[in-house]
């Protein structure tokens, strides 16, 4: 049955990229075989086939083909559009979208990257694929980034569960606009419907299928986010040989035999925060005031915590 | 709906023959990661597709009984399909990290594909991705590194390279204590690949050994559950049994945290309190 079904599509293919003419849906149930049962069924089929093809990227086109009414509908696939088409590419060109796909060979994606590959060896250019340069894969790739992609191009809602700070599930209904990644994380960027406002999610967060509404949004302008919270300066004092880590990021000022003082630059102050906790007490913030107040606030906290 | 991949195969076969007419069968096989078996099946039904009427002037022609494919009359499907919106994607994001490793063509190539996505998509790899190639080809070749790690000079052989919690760690053989040792990809201040091949000694000493400790998480279980690899669905608000390697390691998490987790041990806790007594000194007077 399934093999009838690739037959039919892949004969579909063939009459629709052959016919100069548009053909209607009873014409090419005549040509093409496997199309039977009821007008209704057939129908059915033929919308199915339509959709299984669109995610190839087969696009079937559809035009009126009476010029007096415009209930008879034609349809074919047009050749220019069917065909793998990036504009004229060089043999470097080539070989460096041979090394992009490459890139994904060990992910959720691997399947559609040998795809791809394999289409670009079938573009008949000579290209030298047998010696591609060992290249770094593609990190943390989510599973679900497929689907993902697939609703930005759509431009269809999406609803999802999604683990709040304190690791409870809550649902999300957002339009999703741009996916990114971000110290080796992928994140979504989406329009939340209910908060009405712009956030990030991070993909590994989201528990679960992902589910696309029919309902489509009109996608503004935009850019993707290159970072999350402003970076933080912090002035610091560290004891020599005790904590290498912040040593390495250390911009040295001034020192002395057991200490080194100089300034480092954190992603986010919350970041500052549980570094600078986590080398205590092998270090000392000395500014901002505002961070020292966060780390000594903590470190009082936690006196609290394992007084006993 | 999901991507029917037979379907996408069988398309991609014609094309592929017709640009490597002669191939043997083994070969192709390999090439889309099916076996030989599969082939054949997916060969005999593009045997019986064609144009309309299906007469064997219509149908395309193959040949593979002698172990070496052929195509004929494939005129409409010779030419490869276009790449799906996904495909694009996933081209972009690896030309997004060619260019990070420096390729000012794949750079340029870029602005061409991302004319063509209808979305917005970036990747930046980022400090954890410095020296990946070398990596990969040492262990591939079985060079030794020398690294500078932690203001230190080390020589090791690597053998594997992953990634945990978004971090990117290599284990290697390292020379200098003789043992295993895990290096995080950030921390490496500068490699370089040596002259000459090495193994890594196939049993070198102490396997690593697991302990386990109770903790109660008091705020921010997300990132507590992510940072320590605890399984979904575990009931966090309860005290829960976690694994450690290394008790600094334990401790300096735990401090990282403020007050959102609690070590419940008594031996660790006294030296919890130890380092937080000392670190609020330095804040006093």
């Amino acid at each position: 049955m399934a093999s009838e079904k690739n037959e039919r599509l892949i004969n579909l293919v063939i009459a629709l990229l052959a016919t100069k003419k548009y053909l209607t849906k009873n014409q090419i149930f005549r040509a093409v075989a496997g199309y039977e049962g009821s007008q209704e069924a057939t129908d059915r089929m033929f919308e199915r086939d339509k959709e299984e093809l669109r995610s190839l990227g087969i696009q079937i086109e559809m035009k009126g083909i009476d010029p007096l009414f415009d209930d008879e509908i034609g349809y074919r696939i047009i050749p220019d559009r069917y065909r793998f088409d990036l504009g004229p590419l060089t043999k470097q060109e080539i070989t460096l979208l041979a090394l992009a796909s490459q890139a994904w060979k060990e992910s959720a994606l691997s399947d559609l990257a040998r795809s791809t590959y394999l289409r670009l060896e079938s573009l008949g250019v000579s290209s030298d694929f047998t010696d591609l340069p060992l290249t770094p894969t593609i990190a943390n790739v989510p599973e679900n980034l497929p689907a993902l992609l697939e609703a930005i191009d759509q431009r269809k809602f999406i609803e999802f569960k999604y683990f709040n700070q304190e690791d409870y599930l809550e649902s999300r209904k957002v339009a999703p606009y741009g996916i990114y990644s971000l110290n080796q994380r992928w994140y979504l960027y989406a329009h939340d419907a209910d908060r009405e406002d712009l956030r990030s999610y991070r993909i590994d967060r989201i528990d679960g299928e992902i589910k696309r509404s029919s309902k489509s949004f009109d996608l503004p302008e935009f850019t993707l986010p290159d970072r999350h919270f402003p970076s933080i300066q912090a002035l610091v004092e560290i004891q020599r040989d005790l904590a290498p880590e912040l040593l390495s990021k250390l911009e040295i000022l001034n020192e002395t035999d057991d200490w080194i003082r100089g300034t480092v630059e954190f992603k986010s102050e919350n970041e500052a925060i549980s570094q600078i906790l986590k080398s205590s007490p092998n270090v000392r913030v000395i500014e901002p005031v505002s961070l020292v107040k966060s780390v000594t606030q903590a470190l009082s906290e936690m006196v609290a915590l394992y007084a006993d | 709906m999901p991507i029917n991949s037979r379907l996408a195969r069988l398309i991609d076969l014609v094309p592929y023959i017709s640009q490597h007419q002669g191939i043997p069968i083994s070969q192709l096989a390999d090439k889309f990661a099916i076996s030989k078996d599969e082939l054949e099946k997916d060969l005999w039904l593009l045997y019986c597709c064609g144009l309309p009427g299906q007469t064997p002037l219509e149908l395309m022609e193959f040949s593979f009984e002698d172990g070496y494919v052929t195509v004929r009359n494939a005129d409409e499907l010779k030419r490869p399909r276009s790449l799906t919106q996904t495909e694009l994607a996933t081209l972009i994001v690896g030309l997004d990290l060619l260019s990070n490793l420096g390729s000012k063509p794949a750079e340029e190539l870029r602005k061409k594909l991302s004319a063509k996505f209808s979305g917005q998509i970036a990747y930046k790899p980022d400090q954890n991705e410095r020296y990946v190639p070398e990596i990969l080809s040492a262990i591939q070749s079985n060079n030794v590194l020398r690294i500078k790690y932690n203001s230190k000079v080390r020589e090791v052989i690597p053998f594997e390279l992953y990634s945990e919690n978004g971090s990117r760690y290599v284990r290697a053989y390292c020379k200098s204590v003789k043992d295993r040792r895990t290096f995080k990809l950030s921390r490496i201040e500068a490699l370089d690949i040596l002259e000459g091949k090495e193994l890594p000694p196939n049993s070198v000493g102490s396997e690593d050994t697991k302990f386990e400790t109770k903790i109660r998480i008091h705020r921010q279980a997300r990132l507590v559950r992510e940072a320590l690899g605890i399984p979904i669905g575990v009931n966090t608000s309860e005290p829960i049994t976690i694994q450690y390697f290394s008790k600094n390691w334990l401790l300096d998490l735990a401090l990282s945290f403020g007050g959102a987790i609690e070590l419940l041990e008594d031996r660790l806790r006294s030296e919890m309190r130890e380092r937080i007594l000392a670190s609020q000194n330095l804040y006093l007077g």
